[in-house]
């Protein structure tokens, strides 16, 4: 049983350091500096480990000569108190350094920088464009590449914790109180990051996804976001839009343009380019938005959407295609 | 059996064996021979029927009780207490208009007349029994799963009943054309085959006829109502997904065909016409502050987590989502607090409105209502024409 489980231990936990979870693949400045610091941390550790374990061995299977070298004091004052001392303040001072980059680089970031409120369970993101206005997207954050930009994080239930692996540490969001955490992308790229603060039932599926844009890119995109919605461009998606607005959809989500300006939910203005549905539950398909929405509390136990099970399959596919086209 | 002689506790135990064992074994002939007549026509002993009338009084004053009692000689309550008493009690225990039918008088324990049922029973002891029904009387408890409180109007009916002329009565049903049926009017026969004023006539009783104000604030009035609403209303209480003692009884012998043309019966009158356009007097505690309800009805309360009812009540949504502007106050918050309360959310729209209420607190629902009952009735005009495929 066991020797059949090591191999699959070994290889979940080898898969856990490539992925786009990973901070072992650092596509940031804070990463990058962390990064250093694991391997540090966790090479000392192994050769401390493999110091002691070599001495335990002499210490039971060695010869007499040796056994008795290793019983005099000095073993305990050296290897016990002196070598501990030296080793974990080196360390400590260490991690200290790299804590405090975060604090330095704060004062580096341009820009508005971007607010971040933790939900239940999804994420609330707040961009400025450059001329001073503020609008709302959701569940993904994008960053231009090479600038420092400041993300404000801010919670309006419980404790939340934003975590961005490949980019930074993980910083928590507390109700009452708004935490400053510094990202910079060193590179373009998506990556996924996740709440690392339990939150209740459904937090691990409250994700996100970060995409690092380079810097006129970035731009462009941010016009785009800060836009009006998209007018539907079929008959199908202009009914999508009318089924929308009569099912009340308006009371929770904002599509900007439509009338339907409700704050409860994830703004839905610009849905259908986003990288994945509900806090990355799910990925951004047309099924993906019928099966959510007829069967949300199943995907997310007890999120705060209510199941619209009356809507007939046509209906479900027409109101999908409209929210697909929200790009 | 062998028993030490000093020691008599053993000898009073074996015969206490004794007479248990004879006494099972009695009981079990009794039981299986048959003798015990259960006929209606044999009166019982009267000694069990005493025996009987003590449990029965015991058993209810355990049970009954309730936290607060309504004001029970509000006009509005008795009326509509005396509508639901024609449909759903005088048929057995009679009323001042008539007696009850000579069938059920040979039930045994006939339905007694209810004339002075309220010097026997407290109001509360009243509610428990319309509420809970009686075993083995033939009583039965009220329809409407969870909708106790809507038991008062008969409490109310049946404290006004000792004074009450048989012309006093007969004012309170409202239509005419009710007043000498015993029994249920409403369906049962082929919409086709009968006039839509005698079908609606029954509804008017206690809604009100040709959009004027229902009987009372508990009863939501209809005129200018969306047709797909109404009709799913109906067909929801007809097939027990939607509770309450009052509309289920109605709605349970109406075929598929009178609900529609009911449903755009009452769409089609104009909501504005007939209404008497002042406010019914509630006592100031009930009364909600109308502009924090207006807040909530347009805007929500984001920071409670509350949706603002208009999204989806109003003229351009969803023909299933009802009109709610000028909604009597009461109807609102005891709708809502069902919501809320579980009691209503059994079908996917109301599971909808169940999630909305769960984060509306009493005094915000009182607060709408009072916003709601003071708006003027919206009427969808003209009636929508039904799908062909109803939901």
């Amino acid at each position: 049983m066991r020797r059949n489980l090591l191999p699959l231990a070994a290889a979940l936990s080898l898969s856990g350091c490539a992925g786009v979870q990973s901070a072992l693949s650092p596509s940031g400045a804070e990463a990058a500096e962390i990064d250093p610091l694991f391997w540090t941390v966790t090479g000392i550790s192994a050769a401390v480990t493999g110091l002691v374990t070599i001495l335990v061995a002499i210490a039971i299977f060695g010869p007499p000569a040796w056994r008795a070298r290793l019983a005099g004091g000095w073993i305990v004052w050296g290897g016990g108190i002196v070598f501990p001392v030296v080793v974990l303040s080196g360390l400590f001072v260490y991690g200290l350094i790299v804590l405090q980059a975060g604090a330095t680089r704060a004062g580096t970031a341009e820009g508005p920088g971007v607010t971040i409120t933790g939900k239940r369970w999804w994420w609330d993101v707040v961009y400025t464009t450059p001329d001073g206005r503020e609008f709302r997207s959701a569940n993904e954050l994008r960053l231009p590449v090479g600038r420092a930009v400041a993300i404000r994080l801010e919670s309006d239930n419980v404790i939340h914790s934003f975590w961005a692996p490949q980019l930074a540490g993980k910083l928590d969001m507390i109700p009452g109180r708004t935490n400053v955490l510094t990202l910079e992308a060193t590179e373009p790229g998506a990556s996924r990051g996740q709440c690392a603060e339990y939150c209740g039932g459904a937090h691990a599926l409250m994700s996100f996804w970060v995409v690092a844009l380079p810097q006129d890119q970035y731009d462009d995109w941010l016009e785009r976001e800060a836009a009006d919605a998209r007018e539907p461009q079929t008959a199908a998606q202009a009914r999508g839009r009318e089924l929308f607005l009569e099912n009340g959809c308006g009371a929770c989500h904002t599509i900007r343009g439509t009338g339907a300006e409700g704050v409860l939910g994830p703004d839905l203005t610009h849905v259908g380019g986003r990288l994945s549905l509900a806090a990355a539950a799910l990925p951004n398909s047309r099924a993906a938005f019928a099966a959510w929405l007829v069967e949300n509390d199943h995907i997310k136990p007890e999120n705060l959407m209510p199941e619209y099970g009356y809507l007939e399959p046509d209906e479900l596919d027409t109101l999908s295609a409209y929210l697909e086209s929200l790009e | 059996m062998w028993i030490p002689k000093d020691l008599r506790f053993q000898r009073a135990l074996f015969w206490f064996v004794v007479f248990a064992a004879a006494g099972v074994t009695g009981f079990l002939v009794f039981m299986f021979s048959g003798i015990y007549n259960v006929a209606a026509s044999v009166q019982h002993f009267d000694v069990t029927n005493r025996i009987i009338k003590i449990g029965l009084w015991r058993s209810i004053q355990t049970h009954s009780g309730v936290d607060d009692v309504p004001a029970l000689d509000d006009p509005g309550l008795v009326r509509l207490g005396a509508n639901h008493y024609r449909i759903g009690c005088a048929p057995c225990h009679g009323s001042p208009a008539a007696a009850g039918s000579a069938v059920v008088q040979r039930m045994y324990p006939a339905p007694p007349p209810l004339t002075h049922a309220r010097d026997d029973w407290s109001p509360e002891d009243l509610h428990w029994i319309v509420a809970n029904g009686l075993k083995f009387t033939g009583m039965p408890a009220w329809p409407g799963a969870g909708r106790s409180v809507e038991v008062w109007p008969l409490v109310a009916f049946l404290e006004a009943l000792p004074e009450m002329s048989p012309t006093e009565y007969d004012a309170l049903l409202a239509s005419p054309a009710s007043r000498s049926a015993a029994g249920l009017d409403l369906g049962g026969e082929d919409a086709a085959g009968r006039p839509l004023t005698a079908m609606t006539a029954g509804c008017d009783a206690c809604h009100g006829a040709g959009g004027a104000d229902p009987v009372d604030g508990l009863v939501p009035a209809l005129a200018g109502q969306k047709a797909e609403y109404l009709e799913r209303a109906l067909t929801e209480y007809r097939d027990d997904v939607r509770q309450s003692g009052f509309m289920e009884p109605v709605a349970h012998d109406l075929d598929d065909a009178t609900i529609r043309a009911l449903a755009l019966h009452y769409a089609g009158i104009d909501a504005a016409r007939g209404r008497a356009g002042e406010a019914v007097p509630e006592a100031p505690a009930a009364v909600g502050n109308a502009e924090r309800g207006g807040r909530i009805v347009r805007f929500g309360l984001p920071e409670d987590r509350v949706a603002p009812c208009g999204s989806c009540h109003g003229a351009n949504r969803s023909n299933q989502f009802p009109l709610i502007d000028g909604l009597s106050s009461a109807y609102v918050v005891t709708q809502l607090e069902l919501f809320r309360e579980g009691v209503r959310d059994a079908s996917p729209y109301a599971a909808i409105m169940a999630n909305v209420a769960n984060h509306l607190d009493d005094t915000m629902m009182k607060d709408v209502a009072a916003y709601l009952a003071a708006l003027p009735a919206t009427t969808q005009r003209p009636a929508p024409a039904l799908p062909g495929a109803a939901r």
